[in-house]
């Protein structure tokens, strides 16, 4: 008789993520269409209380902000990742390169965050040399601003975008490049007709890697951005703590997921084309 | 004529500490099929590789008839290129792979479908238009690769060992119609290779190399009958070599005496000394072997009496290997018409006769200041 293992030995993933992914999904929907406690919390009584204060045109400026942040930082986290990972593939110093990309996880997400302070801040490092050797008189306010954000959210994610590239390109053929160059292809038209199209899985990857953390991102903004210009994030831990609106946090939680949901399937649905020809 | 001729002039590449190219000279004439032979590392792919643009030389200059191809980047040289892994785009179907280069140029969708299905026609392979390289075999890749690599109408075409990765029966099936394609194209073909029956079999003319040298150019019967020296003659095909000291110098022949073997009578092709050491070689398939003492023997002959201690039995041919004096052993074929059935099969350890025409047997390598 023929056992099918594979409900059996797939319970404990269902259960995991039942437990860790489901359920607190369901508590958040639930919460969305509850009244606020005065106090933080819910009263468990239905209202569309939530959406209605979403409805505001502050929230979608903010949303709209949200996304301009996670797409700059995903561009910008490509383009430097793309060359790197290409360059590294080629390397003779593969492991040693590779090394350098992971040394920066060992140290606290946070005090890497604010470290850029002490480049970045009026009292850091740029400023004071460009002080010291009288380029300007005054401080240049670098921090709490969106490019800042960007500039931290680049740096933080580039490790993650560098690693899936470098992982294609390290399989990639590259007497391909030679055959394109012989048939008639200059440098520039190799690289996009047949570089890019031959790595496109490994693009979307770092591209997922890098706007999913960089959307829902709460830490960076905080730190680094500017109070009048939040990322949802931040402003889904203010409703929670100062603002004590947990429908509302709910309800911009859902909006996040749903915007990044959407984001990914446009991706995904794109590889799944690409494989078709491949 | 729809090739260009190659020349290479005092072409040099040095690495690090040796030379992958020795001043190489070459002269490849128009429409030629054109062999490059020598074992891998003597530089014949880094050779090719400077003809297509992807290596550049120390020093010395490449011509394409007369312009000097060096100063072109890869993508401008009417000079195409059958990689040895076929390098096919795997994003793309055999129709895209074709048009590829022809998307490069912008030329109309109409005459881009033309080009291809005449191509993918020449190379027989219409029916798989529309499918992907990883679903096809390595021969219709191959031959995918010829056609795409055609499809530019290039004036020379360099194909780097294009059957290694095929299998033996294959290989001899693409290598005729290389051939054929070679004819029917009529442009000038420069063929990587270090299986010398590949060379020997399609190529006008073959330049023999080792260790970054040209050894001997010359067409493939030149190359087998005549070797330039004793690593040409060792490399393609097999051959017996005999050392010895020139005893005696006559017009036509030398005499020459061996350690292991005895006296034998060799044809005069170069100059030598009496008193030098010389290697001479003999092919094995110009050997005679007979159970009998052999009657009608030409005017000049070497005969010697052997014991045949080893023989390889093939179907079309048996290899001996016979003993002589019981210090040298000779390697001698012998092909099967008519032999089993006017001679009799010659057994394991059987005494025998073995002789050659003295014609046969020539110097390749006189040793310098011996003694």
């Amino acid at each position: 008789m023929k056992v099918n293992y594979g409900t059996k030995y797939s319970l404990p993933m269902l259960i995991w993520l039942t437990l860790l992914f489901i359920v607190p999904s369901a508590i958040i929907i639930m919460f969305s269409f509850m009244e606020k406690n005065q106090y933080g919390g819910v009263n468990p009584v239905f209202s569309l209380q939530a959406f209605k204060d979403l409805m505001n045109s502050a929230y979608f400026k903010i949303l709209l902000n949200t996304i301009y942040i996670a797409v700059m930082s995903t561009i910008f986290t490509l383009l430097l990742a793309l060359p790197s990972a290409y360059y590294m593939a080629r390397s003779k110093y593969k492991s040693f390169l590779m090394l350098l990309i992971i040394i920066p996880f060992w140290t606290n997400f946070l005090i890497r965050v604010y470290a850029w302070i002490a480049v970045l801040g009026n009292n850091g490092f740029i400023n004071q040399f460009l002080l010291k050797i009288g380029l300007i008189k005054d401080y240049i306010g670098m921090l709490y601003n969106n490019n800042a954000v960007i500039l931290v959210m680049v740096y933080t994610y580039l490790p993650y975008a560098i690693l899936p590239l470098y992982a294609i390109i390290e399989k990639f053929d590259f007497s391909l490049l030679e055959a394109a160059r012989d048939l008639g292809a200059s440098k520039s038209q190799s690289v996009f007709r047949i570089l890019i199209p031959n790595i496109k899985s490994g693009i979307i990857t770092s591209l997922l890697f890098t706007f999913i953390p960089a959307f829902g991102n709460y830490a960076i903004p905080q730190i680094i951005g500017d109070k009048n210009t939040n990322m949802l994030g931040t402003v889904i831990a203010r409703e929670l703590t100062t603002g004590r609106n947990w429908p509302l946090a709910s309800a911009i939680s859902m909006l996040l997921t749903l915007v990044t949901v959407i984001g990914v399937l446009v991706f995904t649905s794109k590889q799944k084309n690409i494989k078709k020809v491949i | 004529m729809n090739g260009s001729n190659i020349k290479v002039k005092n072409v040099n590449k040095i690495f690090d500490d040796f030379y992958a190219l020795n001043d190489v000279n070459i002269d490849i004439k128009a429409g030629e099929f054109y062999s490059l032979l020598g074992p891998s590392g003597c530089g014949k792919t880094t050779l090719l590789r400077m003809i297509g643009g992807f290596d550049e030389p120390y020093d010395g200059i490449i011509y394409l008839d007369n312009t000097n191809l060096l100063e072109l980047p890869p993508n401008k040289r009417p000079v195409n290129t059958i990689f040895q892994s076929y390098a096919l785009f795997p994003h793309l179907n055999v129709y895209e792979n074709i048009a590829f280069p022809l998307r490069l140029k912008k030329y109309s969708e109409q005459e881009i479908k033309e080009k291809v299905q005449k191509n993918l026609s020449l190379v027989k392979l219409e029916e798989h238009i529309y499918k992907m390289p990883s679903q096809l075999s390595g021969g219709q890749k191959q031959r995918i690769a010829i056609a795409r690599a055609l499809v530019n109408q290039p004036k020379v075409l360099l194909l780097d060992e294009p059957l290694s990765a095929l299998d033996a029966q294959l290989r001899q099936h693409m290598l005729l119609e290389l051939d054929s394609i070679h004819d029917e194209v009529g442009i000038t073909f420069i063929f990587v290779t270090h299986d010398q029956q590949e060379a020997l079999s399609v190529s006008d003319r073959i330049a023999v190399m080792n260790e970054g040298r040209v050894l001997q150019i010359g067409s493939p019967f030149e190359i087998y009958e005549t070797p330039a020296d004793k690593f040409v003659a060792n490399f393609i095909g097999e051959t017996n070599f005999i050392k010895g000291k020139v005893t005696e110098v006559m017009d036509k022949y030398a005499k020459i005496s061996s350690e292991n073997v005895g006296d034998i009578y060799v044809y005069l092709d170069k100059k030598v000394e009496k008193g030098s050491t010389v290697h001479v070689t003999v092919r094995p398939e110009k050997i005679r072997i007979t159970k009998e003492k052999p009657q009608n023997l030409p005017e000049t002959f070497n005969l010697f009496r052997g014991k045949a201690n080893k023989l390889i039995y093939k179907g079309f041919q048996t290899n001996f290997f016979v003993d002589v004096n019981e210090k040298f052993t000779f390697k001698v074929l012998k092909q099967h018409a008519r032999y089993i059935l006017d001679e009799g099969i010659i057994n394991w350890y059987e005494d025998v006769y073995i002789w050659w025409n003295v014609d046969d047997g020539f110097i390749v390598e006189v040793e310098q200041n011996e003694g």
